[in-house]
Order: structure tokens, then C-alpha cells, then sequence
């Protein structure tokens, strides 16, 4: 897995390949057609860090065999 | 004190469809398990319960982009300006989401035949009389044995006290499903840029 993912261009609608890692990290991602620069609003990267570390959370628990309590 | 005695008993074997079957069953309920296991990782990671619903949790993107700006002035060329924009995206079309699931199933043991039997199917009514005749079928009896590397003499001791039963399982990523594509396809085509001067727009 590579964390690659792409989203469109909310610009031009061209697919703009992002690693989700560094986009939670504040980098920011250029569309290769109409050149528009797209990331996290610095006011949501915590939000984005926090929901990232509980994804990781539960994915570490999922795959160590613990009981996700809810 | 009361004595104790040593049971022992031959163990008659179980139905054949049954010792094939079991392990396929055991699977199945593994993979729920997992399916279960990751769609409340994604809905605890990516949504929020709110009101009896699962809401998206929802992250604020800028995107920036120049223009020129044509001159208003005479004498002065035209202008290099950034605008920036904002739009928002359900955080589960961000992180990379893969469906983990048993990819192959390989299962390997011998069955030693203990004992056939024919199972008679005909209906009886509660008079005695027969309502339908069908076919008898056979039905066998089995225990598994050890691998089939065991020979001779060896073998026939594995009969007694070694059973074995090798099943390999590999795990790989699955498509997603179509109602999870459909989720993010439809949060996909959902951006649209939105104006910064309305400031009544919810924001995280």
C-alpha cells in the first residue's frame, strides 16, 4: 500500500494524485493540467492528524487481534 | 473411593459432508469477521453518529491558483493574483481504504472411510403407508487421518491416536464494495468550490 490516492481537480476535474500522509502533514499538491495547489485548510490539519492517528489506532488493533471496545 | 474405570471407544466417525464442510464454514465466519471488524474501523475513523445517523467526518481543502488580472490602469501591464478556494472532503476519500479478505483457501487431509450406510427417503405417512419413493442414497462415515505422508505401518498407528488437518489461508485486498465506492463516488462528484466570503458555512 502506498497511501496514494487521487482526488479530482475541483478546478479543471483532472485527478491529482495525493499521499494522504503528507497532505495531513500540510504539503500541498499541484494539478498537473491547470497548475491550481490544493491542501488541508491549515484551521482542519489537527482534525485530519487526530483522525489519522485513531485510523491507525484501530487499524494496529485490528491487526494485532485486540477487542476494539465501542 | 470410587474406582475409576477407562472408557475407551471407537469413535465412529463423522458425516463426510461434514468434515469437508466445517472448515469451509470456519472460514466464512472468519471473513465476516474481519468485514465486521474493518467496517467499524472505517465508520469509528471517518463518521460521526449524530442523530441516528452516520455523518461523514468532513475536512476543509483550499485549493490556490493564479490569474491574471487585466490592467485597469493605461500605462500598466496586467496583474498576477492568487485566488484560493475552499471546498470540502468526507475524510474517507482520503485515506487509502482497502478490503482485507481470504483470498485462497487451501485444505489437505485424508479421510479414512469408517463405515456406509444407505439412508432410505421414501415419505411415510403417520399410517404407515409410503407417500413417495425416492432413491435411497449412501452416506459415509469418515475420520480423517494423518497427512498423506504417512505409509505402512506407520500409517496404521496414525489411525489411532494422529489426525491431521492442514488448512492454509492467505489473507489479500479485496475491492472495495460497490456500496462503499458508491459513498465516495458520490462525496467525489459532490465538490464544489465553495465562496469565502459566505463565513455562515459550518467549518472544521
Amino acid at each position: 500500500m502506498t497511501g496514494e490516492q487521487s482526488i479530482q481537480c475541483p478546478v479543471c476535474q483532472t485527478p491529482i494524485l495525493i499521499e494522504y500522509k503528507a497532505l495531513i502533514q500540510g504539503m500541498r499538491f499541484t494539478c498537473g493540467n491547470c497548475k491550481a495547489s490544493i491542501g488541508i485548510a491549515s484551521e482542519a490539519i489537527s482534525v485530519a492528524k487526530e483522525t489519522m492517528k485513531k485510523y491507525d489506532e484501530l487499524k494496529t488493533q485490528f491487526r494485532d487481534g485486540k477487542k476494539v471496545n465501542k | 473411593m470410587a474406582k475409576k474405570e477407562n472408557y475407551k471407544y471407537e469413535f465412529a466417525g463423522l458425516p463426510i459432508y461434514d468434515i469437508i464442510g466445517k472448515p469451509l464454514i470456519a472460514i466464512a465466519r472468519a471473513q465476516n469477521m474481519m468485514s465486521k471488524e474493518q467496517l467499524r474501523t472505517m465508520l469509528d475513523a471517518c463518521f460521526k453518529y449524530h442523530n441516528g445517523a452516520y455523518e461523514p467526518i468532513m475536512l476543509k481543502m483550499v485549493v490556490t491558483r493564479s490569474f491574471l488580472e487585466p490592467a485597469t490602469k493605461p500605462g500598466k501591464g496586467p496583474e498576477l493574483k492568487m485566488i484560493s478556494t475552499d471546498f470540502f472532503l468526507p475524510m474517507i476519500t482520503i485515506f487509502p481504504i482497502n478490503a482485507l479478505g481470504i483470498e485462497n483457501v487451501d485444505i489437505d487431509f485424508n479421510v479414512e472411510i469408517t463405515s456406509q450406510y444407505m439412508v432410505d427417503k421414501d415419505e411415510i405417512d403417520e399410517g404407515g403407508d409410503k407417500i413417495s419413493a425416492q432413491p435411497s442414497s449412501l452416506e459415509c462415515l469418515g475420520k480423517i487421518t494423518k497427512g498423506p505422508g504417512a505409509s505402512g505401518e506407520d500409517q496404521e498407528q496414525s489411525y489411532e491416536n494422529n489426525s491431521s488437518f492442514r488448512i492454509a489461508v492467505e489473507a489479500g485486498t479485496m475491492p472495495l464494495t460497490k456500496g462503499l465506492l458508491e459513498i465516495i463516488n458520490i462525496y467525489t462528484n459532490a465538490i464544489q468550490p465553495i465562496d469565502t466570503s459566505q463565513k455562515n458555512h459550518q467549518t472544521l
